[in-house]
């Protein structure tokens, strides 16, 4: 059971809320309580210093002994974290409303100081933060009194609150200074549900719960994290019960565990799309009725069913539903090969032609389907398969293929303005260039506060694109885990593996 | 012998510049860390001022002069990635490296050195036969699907031993079986041709002429004649076990510096790479002299000047 104070806390903090939503709602009643539960992870961090790195899988650990100002729900929507409210006073200042009697786990107090400290770092060039480009939209942090902060951003920024939620994580300010960032790179002292016990590097990191975590005492006492880079043995793991959950599944590895009765898969759609970047810059990619016709020759149905085995789905637009901006009503290009096949004829390729295709050796078998079926509308596309990092830095180094296979995931923004401005201009993977509107209406959207002009703004974008095809859409990869029974886990939205919630099945 | 090592070790050294250049090359030219290091939303001009700031702009020659002044001193920079420095890093996984290695070879060399004097012995007999099938396929197995295999059958199914992880024993029996069946395939194979070699010649005629045990003939004169090439590759395989069990890690979550290096290398976390190249390589050269001093003991014939 939770205390009086902490539902009193919670209550007043959801209602400062408002509209905003909901924060960490204490549970009713509790199951009984997990002495232990281990996870398998897909990667290991490389750091336990939220400020130092940009990578996912760290997040599956510090996520669970740090918070942010702003949390985002199983859904995904943004609730309170160490903030209880936020609100834009003008264009540029947004003025947020601190949680109370929050204490670090080494006993330090959390105020509004903390959080410039932490934001004040991240932004240092001296810090050579990875996660810098997090608080690029920002111009100052000031500290108004122990529990309101203002941020002023330099230009009108309604995305702010989604890039304070995830990575930007709180950190203390007296620890930092005094046990300095080489202590800081393995260690944790957060405000979390969690807190930091031991960490052997390449076997195990161990965290205890924080009995006075404000969201409520979490019901998991012990959390083993394992790192455990192969998919099969995670799963063999799982199966003889050295583990509890584990992270990341290929699709054919989700069916073998739905095979046994004991085990549970658990996917929902990801953030992460994927799709083929087409180089608009080169003959014959420049013209429009050609790139919608390489988007009807593929049939992404069928890569969805066959190859994802249903772990997936069929890609209508760049953004996903789960995301601002996206527009129901964009139909996206079913797969039609007589269309394709007329458009070709329209745009002057009554026969089709050659091109090449790279990407990086994980997703292999999707790009061989694509070229088959590009072949049969009479596109020749040649297969460069390359290590994932040597292709990116190709496509970052404007060096891609003509058709270059990309996944990208929104920076976890759930927003437009995390996909969207990546299309053109000085963002790098897109060649493409936009019509004027294009570039207006994305200028409004990322700097407009009203909501629903916002969003119009977005649709309308997103049926610009249908028009311009600039991309070859393919698909919503599933973000896939799997537990025993032993634990309520599901897989969140954003796929970060929080155990705050987790109960006793 | 005593120049003979001087000799040796200022070679070593030679051998391990020569590669921390080799290394250090290959990695600049085939990456930009700046691009791994921050994530993909990250704007040009944010790319070149990490680059700057990381010193990445600089000449590939100062870069590599500013390296080896500091390696010198046992300073192999920073972790990119990790924060840490980079030799810790490496010399922190060195007990788990080691440990597998030495227990993969501990198997290998129990199961191979008998099994190939005795496929030897009785040559196209059916201890032969079966010893020499057993040892094709170890050799033809690749590690990934034989660790698997062992864990699906002896850790779920018969519930033996742990899948994966370090700790006791229990943990250390599936990775070393795993890792050391190809060399203990391989050794087998050369004890057994080696054997069949020495068995032939003319003093262990003499030997078995002038009334010898056979114990005697085999153990004392046989066997120990065979040593020096089983020797060679016994070093050599220990030391690709030292540097190169990535899979076997991997399937088994060993915490080696095999994972650690190839995880370096896909985010382009340079110092850990080059400290990472520097500890193996020395390693590997002193196992290389270790050898070269054994073989004095093993046959005299070999003198070092």
């Amino acid at each position: 059971m939770i205390s009086r104070r902490a539902f009193l806390r919670t209550g007043v903090a959801a209602a400062a809320g408002g509209s905003i939503g909901l924060g960490r709602v204490p549970r009713a009643a509790a199951k009984g309580e997990l002495e232990q539960v281990t996870m398998g992870g897909a990667v290991e961090p490389g750091t336990m210093d939220p400020h130092m790195h940009a990578n996912r899988w760290t997040l599956d650990v510090q996520n669970q002994c740090f918070d942010q100002l702003i949390h985002r729900d199983p859904k995904a929507k943004m609730v309170p974290g160490l903030a209880t409210a936020w609100k834009q006073r003008d264009d540029r200042t947004w003025r947020f409303e601190l949680r109370r009697n929050v204490k670090y786990h080494g006993g330090e107090p959390f105020d509004a100081e903390t959080v410039k400290y932490s934001y004040d770092r991240i932004m240092d060039p001296n810090t050579k933060s990875p996660i810098v480009s997090s608080l690029r939209l920002v111009e100052k942090v000031t500290v108004v009194d122990a529990t309101t902060l203002d941020i002023t951003t330099k230009a009108p920024a309604p995305v702010l609150p989604a890039y304070l939620s995830l990575y930007t994580n709180i950190v203390s300010k007296a620890w930092m200074t005094a046990k300095g960032p080489e202590f800081a790179a393995r260690n944790m002292n957060g405000t979390g549900a969690f807190k930091f016990v031991d960490w052997r590097r390449g076997e195990h990191i161990k965290l205890a719960r924080n009995d006075a975590y404000w969201g409520g005492r979490p019901q998991i006492k012990n959390v083993t994290f394992r790192p455990m880079p192969d998919p099969n043995s995670r799963v063999l793991a799982l199966q003889k019960g050295e583990v509890d959950i584990i992270q990341d599944l290929p699709p054919a590895l989700a069916d073998e565990i739905k095979r046994n009765a004991d085990l549970r898969v658990s996917a929902v759609p990801s953030i992460r799309v994927h799709f083929i970047v087409m180089r608009t810059d080169l003959k014959p990619l420049d013209d429009r009725r050609v790139r919608q016709a390489l988007n009807y020759a593929v049939n992404k149905e069928a890569i969805v069913k066959q190859l994802l085995r249903g772990y997936a789905n069929p890609l209508t637009q760049i953004l996903t539903p789960a995301m601002f901006g996206y527009a129901p009503d964009v139909p996206g290009f079913p797969y039609n090969p007589d269309r394709a096949k007329a458009l070709l004829r329209e745009a002057g390729f009554p026969r089709g032609f050659s091109t090449e295709i790279s990407g990086p050796t994980l997703n292999t078998d999707v790009i061989e389907a694509v070229a088959g079926n590009l072949r049969e509308v009479g596109v020749e596309a040649t297969i460069r398969i390359e290590e994932q990092k040597v292709n990116y830095e190709n496509l970052m180094k404007r060096k891609a293929t003509p058709l270059h296979y990309l996944s990208w995931g929104n920076w976890n923004l759930f927003d437009a303005d995390g996909t969207v401005p990546f299309l053109y201009g000085d963002t790098q993977w897109s060649y493409y260039t936009p019509p004027p509107r294009f570039v207006e209406l994305n200028k409004l959207a990322s700097t407009i506060v009203d909501g629903k002009k916002r969003l119009e703004a977005y649709h309308e974008l997103m049926r610009i694109l249908q028009e311009e095809a600039p991309l070859l859409l393919l698909y919503q990869q599933f973000d896939i885990n799997a537990a025993n029974r032993k634990t309520t886990f599901e897989t969140r939205y954003d796929n970060v593996m929080l155990l705050h919630d987790t109960e006793k099945s | 012998m005593k120049w003979f090592l001087v000799r040796r070790l200022l070679q070593t050294c030679l051998v391990v510049l020569g590669l921390s250049l080799l290394v250090f090359m290959i990695l600049h030219v085939t990456g930009d860390p700046a691009l791994v290091i921050l994530p993909p939303y990250a704007r040009t001009e944010e790319v070149a001022a990490f680059r700057e700031k990381m010193g990445f702009n600089d000449p590939l020659l100062v870069q590599y002069a500013r390296f080896l002044a500091r390696a010198i001193r046992g300073d192999f920079g920073m972790s990119f990635h990790q924060g840490q420095p980079a030799l810790d890093l490496v010399l922190d996984r060195m007990p788990a490296t080691i440990e597998l290695g030495v227990a993969a070879m501990v198997f290998a060399l129990a199961l191979a050195v008998p099994a190939g004097i005795l496929a030897a012995l009785r040559k196209d007999k059916l201890a032969d036969f079966v010893g020499m099938s057993i040892a094709l396929l170890g050799q033809s197995m690749p590690a990934f699907w034989l660790g698997l295999m062992l864990v699906m059958l002896i850790s779920v199914k018969l519930d033996l031993l742990p899948v994966s992880g370090r700790g006791g024993l229990a943990h250390l029996v599936l990775p070393a079986i795993t890792l050391g069946s190809f060399t203990a395939a391989r050794v087998a194979r050369l004890t057994r041709s080696e054997m069949l070699e020495v068995l032939g010649q003319d003093f262990v005629r003499t030997a078995r002429a002038k009334g010898l045990r056979e114990g005697a003939v085999v153990g004392k004169h046989a066997f120990k004649n065979s040593l020096v090439p089983v020797l060679t590759i016994v070093a050599l395989e220990f030391g690709t076990v030292l540097g190169g069990a990535v899979i076997t890690e991997t399937i088994f979550a060993w915490p080696g510096v095999g994972r650690l290096m190839v995880d370096s290398i896909f985010e382009r976390d340079f110092p850990v790479v080059q400290a990472g190249v520097f500890v193996i390589a020395v390693i590997f050269v002193l196992l290389n002299l270790v050898v070269d001093v054994a073989y004095a003991w093993l046959d005299p014939r070999i003198r070092y000047t």
